[in-house]
């Protein structure tokens, strides 16, 4: 039966055949140009480790000024009034509407850190060579996929928002410096997930 | 070695057989559970059908009044582009560019390319451009954020909730019902078959 589970556990690489990223055909690694879809093959995605890094430390400078300056500025009968992302779920749970509250906490601030964390931790486990727990690691880079676009949600509301309001009926929302920042916050955690290679988990 | 028999899991590397499986069945990777390949039920009349829906809907939310608000007795009506053009006159350029792709230009892109490639398919011919389209439909296809936007409006609905009346255009239904057609039309088709479909494994 061990023979049988050990004949079972071939992958891609031990036969040296690299497995197309777009259409799934594997080609000798010798090859360079997927022969059925023509996109370029390697064996493993192209310095995934380092770029996967490089992107992540931008994404957690990028969400300081993301958390601290204000998303939106509200000009209201002479007066400003502007709310950062914290600020906005505070307010949302002094009002009542505690759904919205959960809503934008997960997107714009659980998400993101988790996202961060989660990638970072992935990338530590992958460069240490720790393989004790493959699977739940291969679960967690899945849900990290899954989980980044969710937070643009509160990018969209700003959208919706200065587009109603602009029209001045009586307040006036002008976006801040902090949604900007947000937004390149998620853009850039998931091409950094986009770069991880979920087969370094499994590479011993 | 035959190498069309066999297939790599892309999340493990693990190497498996390419086994016919039935209609809405997939097969898994048996290390770590990965989807290898699916055989979805009448995938190109579905998918075609879904995507010529999607583009029906697309010009519907597009093209009419999306969202009114009201307050002190004046309507204001912005449509889906006012969303995108609002920010750019407040000196958003960044921001502007990127809602308008991952809301606009991306869902128009997979719909137009879907059906590039599904009508000539549907009659039994591949069109010479169908590899290069579909690859950039497949890659563009983390990008389409529209139903994340959705989840936005109902967040600015209950944000402007208490200053004014939010009043839902006739676009705006028909841009809830472009979500679900849109994530049906995803969950129609499959990868790995597609490709099989536009170069069959001999």
């Amino acid at each position: 039966m061990s023979t049988e589970k050990e004949f079972l556990m071939v992958t891609a690489r031990d036969l040296n055949l690299s497995s197309c990223h777009v259409c799934s055909q594997l080609s000798p690694a010798t090859v360079h140009l997927c022969p059925r879809c023509m996109s370029p093959l390697h064996l493993r995605k192209v310095n995934s480790i380092q770029r996967s890094w490089a992107l992540l430390i931008t994404a957690v400078m990028l969400y300081i000024p993301a958390m601290l300056y204000p998303v939106t500025s509200v000009y209201a009968l002479g007066q400003v009034e502007a709310s950062t992302l914290m600020g906005s779920v505070i307010h949302f749970l002094e009002s009542g509407s505690w759904p919205i509250a959960i809503v934008i906490f997960v997107a714009s601030i659980a998400v993101p850190i988790l996202k961060i964390i989660g990638l970072g931790y992935l990338l530590v486990c992958v460069q240490r060579k720790k393989h004790e727990n493959r699977l739940q690691l291969t679960r967690l880079y899945r849900m990290v996929e899954f989980v980044g676009r969710w937070s643009m949600i509160d990018v969209f509301v700003v959208a919706i928002l200065v587009a109603l309001v602009q029209f001045g009926i009586f307040i006036n929302i002008i976006p801040g410096i902090g949604i900007m920042a947000f937004t390149a916050v998620v853009i850039v955690t998931m091409f950094a997930s986009m770069q991880f290679d979920p087969r370094l988990i499994w590479d011993s | 070695m035959d190498l069309e028999k066999l297939i790599a899991c892309h999340e493990c590397d693990l190497i498996h057989e390419r086994k016919p499986i039935c209609e809405g069945q997939a097969a898994l990777c048996q290390r770590c559970g990965a989807s290898l390949y699916a055989e979805k039920v009448d995938m190109i009349t579905r998918t075609l059908a879904l995507n010529l829906t999607a583009l029906i809907l697309y010009m519907i939310s597009v093209s009419l009044p999306f969202l009114g608000i009201e307050a002190r007795g004046i309507v204001v009506e912005i449509n889906l582009f006012q969303s995108v053009t609002a920010l750019y006159k407040l000196d958003m350029k960044m921001m502007s560019i990127v809602v308008c792709i991952v809301l606009l230009i991306v869902p128009a892109l997979r719909i137009l390319g879907m059906l590039s490639i599904l009508i000539p398919l549907k009659i039994n011919k591949v069109p010479p451009h169908s590899k290069w389209t579909y690859y950039i439909v497949e890659w563009i296809a983390p990008w389409n954020m529209i139903e994340v936007f959705l989840i936005g409006i109902l967040v600015t609905f209950v944000k402007l909730g208490s200053l004014a009346n939010i009043l839902p255009g006739v676009s705006f239904w028909a841009f809830a019902a472009l979500v679900v057609v849109i994530i049906a039309s995803n969950i129609s088709v499959e990868r790995h078959r597609f490709w099989d479909q536009l170069e069959p494994i001999r």
